[in-house]
């Protein structure tokens, strides 16, 4: 069985780099004899975390009841020293943190899932002068205090059905029209993980050349942060490992310890079912 | 854009087959079935960018539920002297066909019918960010003798562009001259966004609908719905090409998907079931494009020529012959009112309204086509280019005059 390599590109859900050829591979994989058992993603920590969440939320683009294959994922342990959890979220995701006071010209906030944050974080978020982009799942009602920004054009919101939002054609399109010089990432719950990824990844692909190393790291880093006094990311993540290991769980995945630092990018090997003797 | 997309792989392991209903359908129990579909032009006209499409939904009809169709009225642009804007007048001294669009329309509003109204909307240099980056980067073996004359007057951009980097719009402009729509380069100047405006009588159908999608939004409805949708195209087709990552084509083909759902399309037992109605101008270039595109995509098309402009270029009854020959079991092209079970009965003026543009069409048929045989004869084109070439032109057509190749 041929294996999924990360093909020329930086963006860490592979996913949102190359998903025709995930999704040809999960095609030839579904029928393949002897049947697959499932797949096993190695690679960087935010690599393959984010990647469970990107097979995952193809499944369910897909129309899927459940993901194409079980998958098992190879993450560091979490370490003894704990962070707060937007702290986490930001090591997790390679974005860096950033205040109210940071918020400038030329940035989006996108929040997620944010329908029922506290009266005065969200009252400082509708004030914020730059462009909101609120993400919600399907069938949500949008909370009556942005209906009136809404309908002004200067709140943009969209459902949102997958956590890969790079997967997601409306939420592309409308941060592609937008042309944020940064995304802050904001919001409720345990999709963030996924957004920050998704966040630094919009920059990613849209490079013309293919960053490698620190060169790679800067872009997220740079370009997208968490704007922690408006996040309220899920207590559990304590730091980066433990963050990609909630949202390797989330996605269904098995998580088997792995050791830290390695190179990044992500393997995707199948593993079939043994012959039976003849 | 479709947020319910169907379990591809048990029915077909090949590449997608757009166009067929058993692969873009679904008849679903329940819930309202819609699919978000996104455009900019939704926002311009409608307040929200992203809206919820429904299924064309059916007709009781003799006690059977039948698909009702939907309708494509494109390039429905007022025309605007001394500017680059659309082709058609409404008001005074319109041409009858216009008055009988603006009653298909009262019925496809009153009816729910899915309306989509394509217009072209070029580009418009004057929008363009000059300082914006493109992917260009400046590689000097490439450049016309004209163009390096032009950049080395510039030695402070010659030495940045040098130095690495990529052009600003503002560098490529000042090295290959300006940028022009490509149908600025093709025809003449027209439509350039931001420029030209829907008729009026399609402004207050969409105003209408904008105050009913708007309404939704103020009870906190997440994808508000319509039925009367605008959308932009950028050439003569219908369908404007999206991006690389799939961004930025226009919406037709999401919505036509979206409005099948939940419909059976296919079989004998409902012939033409997929049905659309067509309308709008110019007949002899986006209305014939509209058509062979709604036949590629399977549906069979209703041409309303009642409710047709042309340029005046061919006669629309010499359109109808080119696209029956070719398209003759799925196009139907009338001048009646059509499917009154879906539409209602003819209004009142309809029939006086078709009666003219019939007479027009027909005296429209023998002068467009004397003039047609008489350039055929001499093989020109009616701004008097040779019909056919040889070789050698070709090569000529691609260096300047003035210039040895």
């Amino acid at each position: 069985m041929t294996r999924v390599d990360r093909r020329p590109t930086v963006a860490r859900n592979f996913l949102s780099g190359d998903r025709r050829s995930v999704e040809s591979a999960m095609e030839a994989w579904t029928a393949a004899r002897p049947p697959v058992t499932r797949v096993v993603l190695s690679g960087a920590g935010v690599h393959v975390a984010a990647t469970a969440l990107g097979l995952r939320d193809l499944a369910t683009l897909r129309g899927r009841p459940g993901p194409f294959f079980p998958v098992v994922t190879g993450l560091p342990v979490p370490g003894p020293t704990a962070v707060t959890p937007p702290e986490a979220l930001a090591r997790a995701a390679g974005c860096g943190t950033a205040g109210w006071s940071d918020v400038r010209p030329g940035d989006v906030v996108w929040l997620v899932d944010g329908e029922a944050l506290p009266r005065g974080m969200e009252k400082r978020l509708l004030e914020l002068a730059v462009p909101l982009v609120c993400t919600l799942p399907p069938g949500a009602l949008v909370p009556s205090s942005w209906r009136r920004r809404r309908l002004s054009g200067r709140l943009h919101v969209l459902p949102c059905p997958v956590e890969s939002a790079g997967l997601w054609p409306a939420w592309e399109g409308t941060l592609e029209d937008l042309a944020p010089a940064r995304i802050l990432v904001a919001g409720r719950g345990a999709r963030l993980f996924g957004a920050a990824v998704a966040a630094g990844d919009f920059f990613l692909e849209r490079l013309a050349v293919t960053l490698r190393g620190d060169d790679a790291d800067a872009v997220p880093r740079t370009r997208t942060a968490v704007l922690a006094p408006a996040t309220d990311a899920p207590a559990a993540w304590t730091d980066a490992a433990a963050t990609w290991r909630h949202a390797a769980v989330r996605a269904g995945a098995t998580v088997q310890a792995a050791a830290a630092g390695a190179e990044p990018g992500v393997v995707m090997v199948p593993e079939q079912e043994a012959r039976a003797a003849a | 854009m479709d947020g319910n997309v169907m379990m591809l792989p048990r029915l077909y392991r090949g590449l997608p087959k757009p166009g067929h209903a058993v692969f873009e359908g679904a008849v679903q129990r329940g819930g309202t079935g819609g699919t978000l579909v996104r455009s900019r032009s939704f926002a311009r006209y409608l307040g929200q960018e992203c809206l919820e499409v429904a299924s064309a939904g059916v007709t009781d009809v003799a006690g059977r539920l039948q698909p009702r169709p939907v309708a494509v009225l494109t390039d429905l642009l007022q025309h605007q002297p001394g500017r680059p804007g659309g082709l058609v007048v409404e008001g005074a001294g319109e041409p009858a066909w216009v008055a009988a669009t603006r009653l298909l329309l009262d019925a496809l509003e009153r009816e729910g019918i899915l309306t989509v109204l394509p217009a072209d909307q070029h580009l418009n240099p004057d929008l363009l960010d000059r300082a914006a980056e493109t992917s260009f980067e400046l590689v000097e073996g490439m450049l016309a003798p004209e163009e390096t004359v032009r950049l080395r007057q510039d030695p402070a951009r010659l030495a940045r562009l040098r130095a690495g980097g990529r052009m600003t719009l503002a560098d490529y402009e000042a090295v290959f001259g300006p940028v022009v729509d490509k149908e600025d380069r093709n025809f003449v100047p027209h439509c350039h966004e931001g420029v030209v405006e829907y008729i009026p009588c399609v402004l207050s159908l969409l105003g209408r609908q904008r105050a009913r999608v708007l309404r939704q939004a103020e009870t906190g409805v997440l994808v508000p719905s319509a039925c009367v949708l605008p959308d932009f195209k950028t050439g003569l087709s219908c369908l404007s090409a999206p991006d690389g990552r799939g961004l930025h084509g226009n919406a037709l083909r999401d919505v036509l998907a979206a409005s099948q759902r939940g419909l059976y399309l296919d079989g004998d037992a409902r012939p033409h079931a997929k049905l659309a109605l067509v309308g709008g101008t110019a007949h002899e270039y986006s209305v014939a494009e509209l058509i062979r595109f709604l036949v590629d995509m399977d549906y069979s098309v209703v041409w309303l020529m009642a409710c047709t402009g042309g340029l005046g270029i061919s006669a629309k009854l010499a359109t109808a012959l080119d696209l029956m020959e070719r398209y003759g079991t799925r196009l139907f092209c009338t001048y009646d009112w059509p499917l009154p079970e879906h539409l209602g009965p003819a209004p009142a003026g309809w029939a006086p309204l078709a009666a003219q543009v019939r007479q027009e069409d027909d005296g429209e048929l023998q002068q467009a086509e004397q003039a047609r045989a008489a350039l055929l004869a001499a093989r020109k084109t009616g701004q008097g280019r040779p019909l056919v070439v040889d070789g050698a032109t070709v090569g000529r057509a691609r260096v300047p005059a003035g210039r040895t190749p």
